[in-house]
């Protein structure tokens, strides 16, 4: 997979598992619902660290 | 629902807790890369296998690779992937993966899933459909409901056609009881009610709404939700009411009698006619707008007369845990012989009447005795009229209508005819004199 195709995926990937995790963080146990946060986090460095990466390729 | 094995292959840690949580309620494992899937998969028993198909930085679709593994093992291998390329799709299918789907709306489409898998398209429980529910051996029939079923999870709406005791109501029934809905099945027969009560049955009211309401009253709509409406004999419903219903269908809310607020309710419409629809629609009596929001799929349900083999299973049904019967060979004959009108119905009738009345085998003389031979009425009912041809008639008179009605049938006959009046004639079976009085009335009007 070619190195922008892979970011498009990754991106879609990650803000795909964001979307789905705030629907489950509404009906989450509260002893779950800390958990499925930090996770929601991490992927949402993910994403910021892939947007980085993509406005760092040479526009064509 | 038993409690199903499943195997989840995914790299990422969110996609995992969201996965686990939408299999709450079955004993479900987890693989994050392909080593332990194929470990996994090698040792453990799965009924399902969700797999993603990129595991890992720098992988090349590695989840490909377990899918020939998963279905060695003869696990129902679905890949939920966000890399939904034309090409991995057809390579995934290919390798014998059952479904693929995209990652998003996990909530919906696993459910979904586990439908599909419960259901086991020809395995053990399509046969338990077929030989205890929609009891049939008729190989197009079972591939008609198979396909059916397919469809039972979906929000799509289904119609369903065929002739009056051809399993409409129950194959509604075995497809709400598919769906995964947890409301209930509601139904209702339009042709039952005139149009204000059908109004007020479907929508429900308010104390006060009219004489006689002295209490709120649920309507189908509302009853129906989270569930299945099936609406009955759509063809009997006035045009006034089909707009009425396909806003509600659309818009999954509705005013009960008398309410100033609407009501909401998530309902799944199955309808069923016994007429023609295409002839409902030419006619006007079905309004296409309507149609088109009731007829998702159409599955058309044959008569009994052309699935005959279905005749001695569904007698074994009607007398389960009842007085078994056996029918001597000319018996059986005239059985297979009869075209069934009625359809199940009839047969169903039958049984009761021979169970109740005989003693040892059934004969061909207590046969005969029970069934008259004779052709089922035309199921529309009086001649077929269209609303404009309605309108007509009562805007100018029943005489006025025919006339014109009359007009027209021999004015396209001499056409069909290129103009030759004897053909027109014999045709029609008509008069001279009723043809030039017709010609002459037409002349009249063409002159104006």
């Amino acid at each position: 997979m070619a190195d922008n195709e892979k970011i498009y995926h990754n991106l879609k990937s990650k803000t795909i598992g964001l979307k789905s995790a705030v629907e489950l963080l509404e009906k989450c146990p509260p002893e779950k619902k800390d958990k499925v946060i930090r996770l929601m986090r991490e992927a949402a460095q993910d994403i910021i660290m892939l947007l980085t990466e993509l406005e760092a390729k040479p526009k064509s | 629902m038993g409690k199903l094995n499943i195997l989840v292959v995914e790299d990422d840690a969110l996609a995992r807790e969201v996965m686990s949580e939408n299999l709450a309620g079955h004993a479900v494992e987890f693989a994050g890369d392909k080593a332990t899937a194929e470990r996994k998969l090698k040792a453990g028993h799965y009924d399902i296998c969700f797999m993603d198909l990129l595991l890992g930085e720098n992988d090349d679709y590695s989840g490909l690779k377990l899918i020939p593994l998963a279905v060695s093992r003869n696990i129902y291998s679905v890949v939920m992937s966000s890399c939904d390329t034309e090409e991995t799709i057809g390579r995934a299918y290919a390798l014998g993966c059952k479904e693929f789907y995209v990652k998003g709306n996990e909530d919906h489409n696993i459910a979904a899933i586990i439908a599909r898998y419960l259901r086991g398209d020809g395995g053990k429980e399509a046969q338990e459909v077929f030989s205890e529910v929609f009891i049939t051996n008729d190989p197009e029939t079972r591939s008609l409901v198979s396909e059916a079923l397919k469809y039972a999870a979906m929000e799509l709406p289904l119609m369903l056609l065929g002739p009056s005791g051809t399993g409409k109501t129950t194959l509604a029934q075995l497809l709400h009881g598919h769906s995964g809905r947890d409301g209930d099945f509601v139904s209702i027969n339009c042709a039952a009610y005139t149009e204000d009560l059908l109004e007020s049955e479907l929508f429900g009211y308010k104390r006060g709404s009219f004489t006689g309401a002295h209490e709120n009253r649920k309507g189908k709509l509302a009853q129906a939700d989270k569930g299945t409406l099936f609406l009955d004999e759509i063809g009997a419903m006035s045009q006034n009411m089909q707009v009425k219903l396909l806003k509600a269908i659309e818009e999954k809310a509705f005013y009960p009698l008398g309410a100033d607020k609407p009501e909401y309710s998530d309902f799944r419409v199955i309808s069923a006619t016994l007429e023609d629809v295409q002839k409902l629609l030419a006619e006007g009596k079905l309004r296409f707008d309507f149609f088109q929001r009731v007829h998702g799929m159409t599955i058309a349900l044959k008569p009994l007369a052309q699935r005959k083999c279905d005749i001695f299973p569904l007698m074994q049904a009607f007398t389960k845990g009842k007085k078994r019967l056996a029918f001597e060979p000319e018996a059986r004959e005239h059985l297979l012989a009869h075209n069934w009108p009625g359809n199940t119905r009839e047969l169903k009738r039958f049984v009761e009447l021979i169970a109740a009345g005989t003693q040892g085998s059934v004969t061909l003389d207590t046969v005969q005795r029970h069934i008259t031979p004779c052709v089922a009425p035309e199921q529309t009912g009086a001649a077929a009229v269209t609303q404009e041809q309605y309108d007509y008639a009562v805007k100018h008179g029943l005489a006025a209508a025919a006339d014109r009605f009359t007009a027209g049938i021999i004015n396209r006959n001499l056409s069909e005819n290129h103009g030759k009046k004897a053909a027109t004639l014999t045709q029609l079976k008509i008069s001279k004199c009723l043809l030039y009085s017709v010609l002459a009335k037409l002349k009249t009007t063409e002159r104006k």
